[in-house]
Formats: structure tokens, C-alpha cells, sequence
């Protein structure tokens, strides 16, 4: 029929550090229960881009060994983090590290600097985002949802603003969906990408309405009781929320609407 | 020579930061090193000269979120 043919149901496709990706959900490899696990999470969920880091290693642990090489098969775009950095040295020191390792300029910038919450530290964000755009790393920089914050990461050039929904592994949801709002609306043009803090799809989905490019999460896969199965709930959630914005969404009213027409009542009702 | 490696002191009979690689047992592994907090890129380690309390940090790829 001419209305099946006319409906495009995939959301569109997106750029970011000139790469086009289809899918709108990235993922992380950590906390999962074995990599098989994780290996049928990632198919499920369409990732095309998965998050990895570094870390010391005996060499008993056969550097790096068996995690990596299953990550590694699955084919994705890898995005290296600097998480458990606390300095903008440590980062810029970890990056360059990273990109020796992985072979890749793209690296999610995470400097900590409050370790009860895991929230970032701007300041020194900011000079780890300046040092390695200087060395044309693709920046993916993590933050809070400070719209100030944000703002200078993306005139820094970083390829990516990546704004915290909630605290890293808990699970919250949206807890300021204002601040995420006034940041799609301030930064129009920057890519935005909501990272942490998810726990439901409906989480994703409420991102993905607002307008952000996509989502990046972990916990709230690998620790599900079923992570495949929560992983395909997440990419659905984000293609129907991309797909809302997309749409274009109707306007609230604050009173009730009929949405079957007045015009042409039957007799009960034009007596009132 | 005595040089801290993974924050771990150890006495290494080496001067160049690839035999100490070696004599770590990484010869053959994916790695990458930072000596005293800064990067050595691979291509480096053949000649770069350690030194007595250097802090070597080997690291290796893992998952991550």
C-alpha cells in the first residue's frame, strides 16, 4: 500500500567525528556475567560503537588476554575511556596510551573528581579536552549537565558532549531532564550524547525524545537479570524515541481535547 | 636496579626499557607503558634508559564503560 511504502521506520542515521553509525545506543563491555554474555548483549542491542579501558595486568593475566580478543571479534568501533582518572595529566597520559593500544583517536574523556558520586571534574575536564584536541584526539568528553561546562567542551572541538543522566551505575534515570533539555536547546548543533545513569529503557527513550543523538550505557545491560533481552528493550526504546522527535511531538494542552469530532452529534449530546 | 612496576617494587638487572619489558614477561603481549607518569610510545622502548626508582606502569586492555 502507498502509506506502507511512504513510512520510514528506522530512525535517521547519524554523524559524529565523521563517521556515519546507524545505531543511537552505544554500549559498554564491563560487568556482564561472562563475555558470552556479553557478546549476545552487543548483537542484541545493535551497538556499533563499545566502550573499553586500561588497566595494570600481571603478566600472568597474559596482557589484556581473553576479554579483549572477545571484544575485539565483535566488530564494533572501539571507544576507549580514561576512567579512574583524577587529573587532566592522568588522562592525557592514558589517552595517548589508548591510542597506541587500540589504534583509534576516538577516546570517552572521564576525570573524576569526586569519587562518591563519580562526578566529573570540569576543571580539569577541560584542560584534558583542550591538551588532547591539541593532539587531534575525537574527543567524547563525559560531563555533568552544567550547561556552561558543556558549552566550552564543544568550543574545544570535542566530537561529542556526553552530559550524565544520573551518577555512573545507579540507575536513576533522567534526574534533571531540565538541564538535559536546556542543553539540546543551547547547544543545537553540538553532538550530545547522554551517558550514565540509565536504568529502564524508558529512561533512553525520554533521552532520545528530547532531541540527543544517542545514548551510551552499560550497568543497566549487563547487570539485568537477562542482558540480551534488556539490551533489545534499549534499542527499541531509543529508535522509538529518536523516532518521536523526529515526528515532532504535539502540543500539550492544559484541557481536554475531543479527539473524535463534535460536528455531527447525535441528538444526547447537542441537548446539553 | 630497583624500579617500581604496577606500584610494586622489583630489582631488574636492565637498562633499557624494552629488555625490562622482556624481563617483566610482556615481551610478546599487548601492552602500553607510562614511566614515571608519562607515555613511552612502543617504538621508543628499545632505547629509552630506565633508572633506579623509576615508576613503570604496564597496562593492558580491558572491559570498560
Amino acid at each position: 500500500m502507498e502509506r506502507d511504502a511512504a513510512l520510514n521506520t528506522e530512525p535517521a542515521p547519524w554523524q559524529v567525528a565523521g563517521e556515519t553509525l546507524r545505531s543511537r545506543l552505544l554500549l559498554g563491555t564491563a560487568r556482564y556475567p561472562s563475555p558470552a554474555v556479553m557478546a549476545a548483549a552487543v548483537a542484541a542491542s545493535g551497538a556499533e560503537v563499545l566502550t573499553v579501558a586500561l588497566r595494570r595486568q600481571a603478566p600472568s593475566q597474559l596482557g589484556g588476554g581473553a576479554i579483549w580478543d572477545h571484544i575485539a571479534q565483535l566488530g564494533c568501533r572501539i571507544l576507549p575511556n580514561t576512567a579512574g582518572c583524577h587529573t587532566a595529566q592522568e588522562a592525557v597520559t592514558l589517552a595517548q596510551m589508548s591510542r597506541e593500544i587500540f589504534a583509534t583517536d576516538w577516546l570517552k574523556l572521564e576525570v573524576t573528581g569526586d569519587d562518591y558520586n563519580l562526578q566529573p571534574d570540569p576543571f580539569e575536564l577541560l584542560e584534558a579536552a583542550r591538551q588532547l584536541t591539541g593532539m587531534d584526539f575525537k574527543v567524547f568528553a563525559y560531563a555533568t549537565d552544567d550547561l556552561v561546562l558543556c558549552s566550552r567542551l564543544r568550543d574545544l572541538g570535542c566530537v561529542a558532549v556526553m552530559p550524565w543522566g544520573a551518577p555512573i551505575g545507579t540507575g536513576k534515570g533522567l534526574t534533571d531532564p531540565y538541564a538535559l533539555a536546556t542543553l539540546r536547546a543551547r547547544l543545537p548543533d553540538a553532538v550530545l550524547v547522554v551517558d550514565a545513569g540509565l536504568g529502564l529503557p524508558s529512561h533512553a527513550a525520554q533521552v532520545m525524545e528530547l532531541g540527543f543523538d544517542a545514548v551510551l550505557l552499560n550497568t543497566a545491560v549487563a547487570r539485568a537479570d537477562d542482558p540480551p533481552r534488556m539490551a533489545a528493550g534499549f534499542r527499541q526504546a531509543v529508535a522509538a524515541g529518536r523516532l518521536a522527535f523526529e515526528a515532532g511531538p504535539m502540543a500539550i494542552s492544559e484541557t481536554a481535547q475531543p479527539s473524535t469530532p463534535v460536528v455531527g452529534e447525535p441528538f444526547w449530546q447537542a441537548e446539553q | 636496579m630497583e624500579i617500581l612496576f604496577n606500584g610494586e617494587p622489583v630489582s631488574l638487572d636492565v637498562d633499557l626499557l624494552a629488555d625490562a619489558v622482556a624481563a617483566l614477561g610482556f615481551a610478546e603481549r599487548q601492552v602500553a607503558i607510562a614511566v614515571n607518569e608519562a607515555f613511552v610510545a612502543k617504538a621508543e622502548w628499545p632505547s629509552f634508559r630506565l633508572h633506579a626508582q623509576d615508576r613503570l606502569d604496564v597496562l593492558a586492555p580491558i572491559e570498560g564503560g
